[in-house]
């Protein structure tokens, strides 16, 4: 089972999804032993295997994959779901500040009290910068973590998984050997971008 | 009275002059360098333990010394060839004698002589064994040979032969890590230097990773930063690898036969390239390479793994290693994590050069095409661990620089005799009378080593000791290991912080006068 040993991200987030079925694998199929357990072994291991089975590991993997995959997707989700509603927060508490202080500051003025009327006109223009480079980080400038960015990658990923999911089904349903190949490079592609967001946003890659 | 002042004075004085002298020669060990002081302490640590390997290091100089302790220590018979003037000879030693001595006329008969006593374990004197190699060779061809290196010290260690693309060859078996071709044991000694600190600032990895690893990606570069390159195509290879210069480069890859070779998840060549042709290309570069691939031992001639390898365990051994003192250090920890490696003569030479490099005093050593003649002419068999005479007289006259600018800012001008006599020779009642020549050895004492065991003594107690301590919490603590090697390249900065504090303090109490100037005044003539 040469043509999946290559295929690192799709054993590493199965291996992080669930380490007993990857200890599993690893013990029945010697040639797929270092790349589930997450070793980079920097040589070729000749092992000779019956590839008899290879259709059944392959739709193991694959399902296994989907499972894994979706699991990334929620952890990727929730992070950017909090995120959000962090970004939200902070907004909220900074335009409740610039009123405030608009506030004060119009009262300042009305009174002739030139001293609150600095302070109040400084914290005003320091907490309306805050909004504007907040606004800007997360909605123009499409920085590596940002919301705007992870949501855009979530849509692609999903996208990607659904064309891979569905291409595992069809290599179920007909013990297609070669679709199901294809089915598993379509969810490492997938198990790619999943690892990638979720880096980018400050999820551990392990 | 006068006779028991005077007894006490000559007393005190030679107990001053010991003292002083043996503070003085402690330079040697106690100098700033944390690795002196660590060689310092085993040296105490191993007083009075292991008095047997002390012995044969020690006292055991000819040959047949070393020979009959080993066989006096064994039960059974020791078998040795050794050079007897023109001849050679065959020896069986028992119980500390020699009970049969067979006659090799000529290189030639080792090999017959071995073949039929081949079921025996000889011991080898190192410098036979490498002058008659290739008959050695012979009977390794041939099977199984259980042959011992008998070195001048007295060690013995295994040889092994080995198989690699380049037939049949031997080798040491230092540990059970680290094994030496012949030609590279020889000239070990350039492993054994100083200099790990100076190649470990001009370390270079390139690691050969697919764009999707993830995981293997996100360890280096957050293990290594910008020290490590990830490349995964043969263009952007051949780039870093040009980009090279004097540097000490770990290569990280997958090899297939004698190629580096990576693949894409089409089962694609993305890279491939013979091992060869990127040590040529970073020899070229005046640099070294350390390759990391599976059995790139067994596979070249190159130093490298001898079994399979995990890039993940080489990344934790390389960070493992980075605060190691000397190459072989670095390398027995990386051996440790990865598994067997063997050491040929590729890489010796090139080290100490690359490290050379580092210091711009001896840039001149890599200037030019000569690198590794450069190192081969300057080989000793083994290095001394201790510092050149002109290091050493440095050392001693900076600490004395700094213990005279403590003392003149602890004495608050109150003078070299009240600072020795009050801080020095504390307690003691005897005081000298400077006005008399006699007087005169007095004076060059306290000028010349006085200081220097203030300064000593504060530095240890304020500076080496608390270094060595945060230097191990930070290593325990960090997630990688530069913070403490920051922090041991910045090991003299607390040294100047001292004596800036010293004088704050004297500024800050200036104000309430000198309240030892009395004393002083009161002891000045005995």
């Amino acid at each position: 089972m040469k043509e999946i040993q290559n295929l690192t991200p799709l054993f590493d987030i199965i291996r992080q999804h669930n380490p007993s079925f990857s200890e599993e694998l690893a013990k029945n199929n010697p040639d797929l032993a270092n790349v589930a357990m997450g070793k980079r072994i920097l040589g070729d291991k000749e092992i000779i295997q019956d590839d008899d089975n290879k259709i059944e590991v392959y739709l193991q993997v694959a399902n296994e994959a989907a499972i894994a995959a979706k699991d990334n997707i929620d952890k990727i989700r929730a992070v950017i779901d909090r995120k959000t509603k962090t970004v939200g927060r902070f907004g909220l508490a900074v335009g409740i500040l610039t009123s405030f202080s608009m506030a004060v500051l119009l009262g300042a003025i009305v009174n002739n009290n030139e001293a609150l009327v600095l302070v109040t006109a400084i914290i005003a223009f320091l907490s309306s910068i805050l909004t504007l480079s907040g606004v800007y980080i997360e909605t123009i400038s499409g920085g590596e973590g940002s919301i705007s960015r992870g949501k855009e990658d979530l849509l692609l990923i999903m996208d990607k998984l659904a064309q891979a999911n569905s291409c595992y089904l069809v290599a179920k349903a007909q013990s297609d050997t070669n679709k199901a190949l294809a089915s598993l490079i379509m969810f490492n592609d997938v198990a790619e971008k999943c690892l990638l967001t979720g880096t980018r946003i400050g999820i551990k890659v392990s | 009275m006068e006779s028991l002042h005077s007894t006490r004075k000559i007393f005190t004085s030679c107990i001053s002059v010991i003292f002083c002298l043996l503070v003085s020669f402690s330079s040697v060990f106690l100098s700033f360098e944390a690795h002196a002081f660590g060689g310092f302490v085993s040296i105490l640590k191993n007083l009075g333990k292991n008095a047997d390997v002390v012995k044969t290091l020690d006292h055991l100089g000819p040959l047949a010394d070393q020979l009959n302790l080993i066989s006096s220590k064994n039960s059974e018979s020791i078998y040795a060839i050794v050079e007897n003037g023109e001849r050679l000879e065959a020896q069986v030693w028992s119980k500390g004698e020699i009970v049969e001595r067979v006659d090799i006329a000529n290189p030639s008969g080792i090999t017959r002589f071995l073949n039929h006593y081949r079921h025996l374990q000889f011991h080898i004197p190192e410098k036979d064994i490498i002058k008659y190699q290739s008959a050695f060779i012979k009977v390794a061809e041939k099977g199984k040979i259980d042959i011992n290196l008998l070195t001048d010290s007295g060690s013995i260690f295994p040889i092994i032969s080995r198989i690699s693309n380049n037939g049949v060859g031997l080798a040491v078996q230092e540990s059970n890590y680290i094994s030496y071709a012949l030609d590279a044991w020889t000239k070990r000694a350039l492993l054994q230097e100083y200099r790990m600190a100076d190649l470990i600032e001009r370390m270079h990895i390139i690691v050969m990773v697919n764009k999707a690893d993830l995981k293997q990606r996100t360890a280096f570069v957050n293990a290594f930063g910008k020290r490590v390159s990830l490349v995964d195509s043969e263009a952007a290879l051949n780039s870093e690898l040009m980009a090279l210069d004097k540097q000490f480069a770990v290569l990280i890859g997958h090899v297939e036969e004698t190629n580096f070779l990576l693949k894409g998840y089409d089962g694609q060549p993305l890279i491939k390239i013979p091992v060869k042709d990127v040590h040529n290309i970073i020899d070229e570069n005046n640099s070294v390479a350390l390759m990391m691939g599976c059995k790139i031992g067994c596979k070249t001639s190159l130093t490298g793994a001898e079994a399979d390898i995990d890039a993940l365990n080489v990344l934790t051994g390389i960070k493992s290693g980075v605060i190691t003192d000397t190459p072989i250090q670095f390398l027995e920890i990386l051996a440790k994590e990865i598994g067997p490696l063997h050491i040929d003569k590729d890489i010796l030479g090139r080290l100490r050069v690359v490290a050379d490099s580092n210091a711009k005093s001896e840039k001149k050593l890599v200037i030019g095409s000569s690198m590794v003649m450069s190192a081969e002419v300057l080989l000793p068999k083994r290095m001394p661990h201790v510092y050149s005479p002109g290091m050493t007289i440095f050392l001693y006259f900076f600490n004395l620089l700094f213990g005279w600018l403590i003392l003149w800012t602890i004495s608050k001008g109150n003078g070299i005799t009240f600072v020795w006599e009050r801080y020095v020779l504390v307690g003691s009642r005897i005081k000298y009378n400077l006005s008399k020549p006699k007087s005169i050895y007095h004076i060059l004492i306290i000028l010349l080593c006085g200081p220097y065991f203030v300064s000593v003594s504060l530095l240890i107690a304020f500076f080496i000791i608390p270094f060595m301590i945060i230097m191990k919490i930070i290593s325990w603590i960090s997630p990688i290991p530069y913070p403490s090697y920051i922090f041991y390249r910045l090991r003299w900065l607390p040294f100047y912080f001292i004596y800036l504090i010293v004088l704050s303090v004297k500024l800050t109490f200036k104000k309430y006068g000198d309240l030892n100037e009395g004393d002083t005044k009161s002891d000045a003539v005995v």
